[in-house]
């Protein structure tokens, strides 16, 4: 096994590659996600967006951050996202949070809980880490789709020219993208 | 907020190794060897963290009830810390200093014995105060070995680390995309694209030398 703290601190900007490309999707395919190892949902990113390279950040506020002019400038200029809040649309589950790239944590998230603690303490808690653990389980169907699109020879072929085209306000060939995630997908699960 | 109200703010951490199938049974004696033990005004120690019960950090009287709850292991990492204000601290530290130069008909004490009072002055001052209590929650999974705790903080993840170790004989390993990558389970020809990865960048070169260009500037 490779050394725990070396993995830890291995490629954390992989994190931010990750924020971007669920900003790149909920917007090519008009916020609806569908993992391939998890339920069909809704995300967008909303209230505001940090992007960062080597020292300068471009920080955007407003209900669509990602569809802010400064926020593909700053895609253009090498930065990538550090820091958003995101909502979910997950069968009846509505879900935001803040999510941090690097170590990929999660804050403020707010989940649709009925119970409170005052009247039953452990029913409460029982309910909470359900919501809680739906939700990691949904985020990990989809850094699974995204860890192995950016594995592929096919990130730098195909997916990393379309980032490109979208940060640039180009037409995405929306069908060429679908067709490659569905064909690296096939590929992850027969290895 | 922590794990029984509000919204949630957790770092997930892997729990590595094997659970004991009995650890209800078994952990329950070293749950209670590493409770938080309330510091003394006369000791020499500033800060002291040790579990206590989810949801009431002067809960002390741990039990199977409060700590296990079906599938998960509920606790609370308390952190007790002595906080003797700066200007108070201050102003009993001088008045002691000028009665004891009179005492001793001095002119002025050496480092040895300022530092001696300055200790004997806080350890007083800590009788009229309580310490600081901060708790952070801790929420274990034992069928999916995942463990979220209620803080970001890198400090009190080390601490919380070291006390899980200590009491359950088993380490915690902090999420990260690193580990997240490792968790899905690569192949070792996808394991060494992941080490050699580098970063994506969208600029074109003109477009990076232009932005370049007006960092300068500005």
């Amino acid at each position: 096994m490779r050394d725990l703290a070396e993995l830890v601190e291995l490629n954390r900007f992989v994190g931010r590659e990750l924020l971007l490309w669920l900003w790149f999707e909920s917007e090519v395919f008009e916020t609806n996600l569908r993992p391939s190892s998890g339920e069909p949902c809704a995300l967008w990113l909303e209230g505001q967006l940090t992007l960062a390279s080597e020292g300068e950040e471009t920080r955007v506020k407003g209900s669509t951050p990602g569809l802010a002019p400064e926020a593909k400038q700053a895609l253009r200029q090498g930065k990538l996202p550090t820091d958003t809040r995101l909502r979910m649309v997950l069968g009846e589950l509505e879900l935001s949070w803040r999510m941090k790239a690097d170590e990929l944590s999660v804050a403020s998230l707010k989940i649709p809980a009925q119970l409170k603690a005052d009247t039953d303490k452990y029913e409460a808690l029982y309910e909470r880490m359900r919501l809680t653990e739906t939700f990691e389980a949904q985020l990990e169907a989809l850094f699974r789709d995204f860890i192995a699109l950016r594995l592929d020879d096919a990130w730098e072929g195909v997916v990393v020219p379309e980032l490109k085209k979208w940060a640039r306000g180009k037409a995405i060939d929306e069908a060429r993208y679908a067709a490659l995630k569905a064909r690296v997908s096939r590929k992850k699960g027969k290895a | 907020m922590g794990a029984l109200r509000g919204s949630l703010t957790f770092s997930r951490f892997f729990v590595l190794g094997d659970v004991p199938d009995d650890l209800a049974a078994s952990a329950m004696k070293k749950i209670k060897a590493n409770l938080l033990e309330p510091m003394s005004p006369d000791e020499d120690v500033n800060e002291r963290h040790g579990w206590a019960a989810i949801d009431d950090p002067f809960d002390l009287e741990l039990d199977h009830e409060k700590v296990f709850f079906n599938e998960y292991v509920t606790l609370a990492l308390r952190v007790d810390r002595w906080v003797v204000p700066g200007p108070l601290l201050k102003a009993h530290l001088r008045e002691a200093e000028e009665k004891l130069l009179e005492k001793k008909s001095l002119e002025k004490l050496g480092r040895k014995a300022k530092a001696d009072l300055k200790l004997a002055v806080i350890k007083k001052l800590r009788r009229q105060l309580v310490p600081v209590t901060k708790t952070y929650d801790l929420v274990w999974n034992l069928q999916t070995h995942v463990a979220l705790f209620f803080t970001h903080s890198k400090k009190v993840h080390e601490l919380v680390m070291e006390l899980f170790e200590k009491t359950f004989k088993l380490r915690l390993l902090v999420e990260s995309p690193g580990t997240m990558a490792d968790r899905r389970g690569l192949t070792p020809s996808e394991e060494r694209v992941f080490a050699s990865l580098e970063p994506t960048s969208l600029a074109s070169a003109s477009e990076a030398r232009a932005a370049a260009a007006q960092e300068v500037a500005s």
